[in-house]
């Protein structure tokens, strides 16, 4: 190989990095639908990727800006805060506590394990919202043998401190 | 010579378990109160069973000594060593029937995690847990964090001789009034006026951040009872991190500091001398240690973690230093996200935090702040006194609370007690990593149960096996004790034991 020949192949080799440099870095991985649990796991692979979780909206609507808010996604037990515009939080009929299952939702969005937006939290912003199943109350009702075991805990206890109190008495009587 | 332990000495320390145990049934009327308040029926149940439990196994015990008279020291640290597993046992009733729990052990770990302020948790479905049973896990904190003993002292056990004898038991040393009752009540006069001012501000941020009313007031007082009494746990699974705001992180941090003070230091700020906080050795030795450890780990962020900012970094760096160092263990990071996330240098800033503690006779676990100034400037005089000429004899003086000299005796007693934590965390870490954890999730939860901090790198959970649940229930417990009232206790049993069993005809 002669020197320009040379010299030419070291020339077209960088005009390419160049140009093919910033073009495989552009486009968003799309890692499909996920589990909460797994999205947390994997970190931080998965920063800046597309992702699709689903879950139920729990606790409350928190502010995140003039206009947008952060609803708390629960799967399995790993809950993550999706960012979103307000107005989406206002169709989420209910959100999860003692009380109520809370709506489901299917979010795609773009994960943060380090959101620079967020203060560093794991987050994601969504870009893509469905509510999958509305809010429904959770069975709270207590079960039928608790009020017999308290109801018999209670006069035990009575019970005994008033023996305590009366043995006590007595002693002090002698 | 070891004086074992008689029938009548067992007799008494019955009997004041059995006191505290009625003081821990009567407090249940405060998640009681609130269930019934937000129709929790089932969880009213919980409670009315664990008032009934609590109560007649407290009046048996108080049987086995009716006169009811005083207590002396040495049975005074055995109630102090058992009152915490006794308090747990019982605690745990309502939490272990609210099906948040797989097991009574697991109910056990999180009632003992309350009481000690250590915040590790067991809990399954947090996010959906009753909110009189969240009300009942953080008021252990604050019945924990103030002293049960002191708890006791201030309205039951308080007529009875032998209140200053408790008190020491406790590990605290203060007397900020002449009578020790009026202390403990002083104690708690300064704890309600923080908590209030702490429901305020936070449940303030809550509305503002868009909570309904009802989660603002729960949430705001489980945050501020677990920042102040150094405890750690909260209302979501995801901790603090579950509201992704900065006002409410800062508003913590104010908390867990105040938390981690010295309860004679805020006896001073309320007589209006608040010169003595800049005076006093512990203090210093608190901002120096903080300051450093948290430059040390934003700037290990910074270089070798993913946070993408530095303002990111310095944020979440500050914010779990003094989350560790206050003892707290509110955090802002998944469990698993530790290490990939900030780095192993600044995991490594964070558990010498978590290691070094606050201050004494505050509601922080750890070493704590005077020993290790006790120590280091017992190292300078060393080195002072090698340098000196051979007549010379180097005195040093420290301030906490008055001027104190320092003595063997003061460096021994500290040096007794920082090996004692070593030892302890090193053990744990171990023992986790015998049960096939990684060394440094290992080390870093073993810290965390013996220092009563609660940050996780997510060893503990309700999967673990059950002899880690027991190890980090037993290191929680001596680590709130700081280890004397446990190995009295341990003694007591020992030489109390007939000589045969000890091997001798």
């Amino acid at each position: 190989m002669t020197r320009a020949r040379g010299t030419l192949l070291l020339v077209w080799l960088a005009v390419w990095c160049l140009l093919a440099a910033p073009a495989s870095a552009v486009p968003v991985q799309d890692i499909g639908v996920m589990t909460t649990t797994d999205l947390v796991a994997l970190q931080p692979s998965v920063s800046g990727a597309q992702v699709t979780v689903v879950g139920e909206a729990i606790g409350d609507a928190l502010r995140a800006g003039p206009d947008h808010v952060f609803v708390n996604l629960l799967q399995d037990s790993t809950a993550i805060g999706v960012w979103m515009p307000r107005e989406e939080s206002d169709r989420i009929g209910g959100f999860g506590d003692y009380h109520t299952t809370g709506a489901e939702l299917r979010v795609t969005g773009i994960v943060n394990v380090a959101c620079p937006q967020h203060g560093g939290d794991f987050d994601i912003h969504a870009e893509e919202i469905s509510i999958v199943r509305g809010a429904r109350a959770r069975p709270t009702e207590p079960v039928r043998w608790r009020f017999g075991a308290a109801f018999g805990a209670l006069v035990l206890a009575a019970g005994q401190l008033m023996v305590y109190r009366w043995y006590r008495r007595k002693r002090f009587e002698l | 010579m070891w004086v074992p332990f008689r029938f009548s000495d067992v007799k008494v320390v019955l009997h004041y378990l059995g006191a505290l145990l009625i003081g821990v049934a009567l407090t249940m009327s405060v998640p009681l109160a609130v269930a019934i308040a937000l129709r929790e029926w089932a969880p009213a149940l919980d409670y009315l069973i664990g008032i009934g439990v609590a109560g007649f196994a407290g009046s048996t015990l108080m049987l086995f000594h009716v006169d009811g008279t005083g207590i002396n020291r040495r049975q005074a640290l055995v109630v102090t060593g058992l009152v915490w597993l006794v308090g747990s046992l019982a605690a745990a009733v309502p939490l272990s029937l609210s099906g948040n729990y797989a097991t009574y052990l697991d109910a056990l770990f999180d009632a003992m995690s309350g009481l000690t302020t250590s915040g590790l948790t067991v809990v399954l479905d947090l996010d959906h847990m009753a909110s009189s049973h969240q009300v009942w896990r953080h008021l252990l904190h604050l019945l924990g964090g103030q002293g049960i003993v002191v708890a006791a002292l201030s309205f039951a056990v308080a007529r009875r001789g032998g209140a200053f004898a408790l008190y020491a038991a406790e590990g605290r040393d203060e007397r900020i009034l002449p009578n020790v009752v009026h202390t403990t009540r002083f104690i708690w006069f300064v704890t309600a006026v923080w908590v209030v001012l702490g429901v305020v501000a936070l449940g303030s941020a809550m509305l503002w951040l868009g909570m309904g009313f009802k989660n603002a007031v729960v949430h705001g007082f489980c945050m501020t009872v677990a920042a102040y009494d150094t405890g750690g746990f909260g209302p979501q699974s995801q901790n603090a991190l579950y509201y992704h705001s900065g006002l409410l992180e800062s508003l913590l941090m104010f908390l867990m500091l105040a938390g981690t003070m010295n309860f004679g230091l805020h006896a001073d700020v309320f007589r209006g001398d608040p010169k003595e906080m800049w005076k006093n050795l512990e203090t210093r030795v608190l901002a120096v240690n903080i300051a450093i450890l948290s430059a040390f780990t934003a700037g290990a962020v910074y270089l070798w973690g993913v946070l993408d900012t530095t303002n990111s970094g310095f944020r979440k760096a500050v914010f779990h230093v003094v989350s560790a160092h206050s003892g707290t263990g509110h955090q802002t990071v998944y469990p698993t996200q530790w290490f990939p996330t900030l780095g192993g240098a600044a995991v490594a800033g964070i558990m010498l935090a978590m290691a070094a503690g606050g201050a004494v006779s505050s509601t922080a676990g750890g070493i704590k702040a005077l020993r290790i100034g006790v120590i280091v400037q017992s190292i300078i005089q060393s080195a002072k006194q090698a340098l000196a000429p051979d007549s010379a004899v180097i005195r040093s003086k420290f301030h906490h609370i008055v001027d104190k000299t320092m003595t063997s005796d003061v460096v021994s007693a500290s040096m007794t007690v920082f090996i004692m934590y070593t030892v302890t965390y090193i053990t744990g870490g171990l023992i986790g990593m015998a049960y096939g954890y990684r060394a440094g999730d290992s080390l870093f939860e073993s810290i965390s149960a013996a220092a009563n901090v609660g940050l996780s790198t997510g060893i503990t959970s309700a999967s673990m096996p059950a002899g880690m649940k027991v190890l980090y229930i037993v290191q929680m417990w001596a680590g709130r004790l700081e280890f004397l009232a446990l190995l009295v206790l341990v003694a007591a049993v020992l030489v109390s034991l007939p000589r045969r069993r000890r091997g001798r005809p």
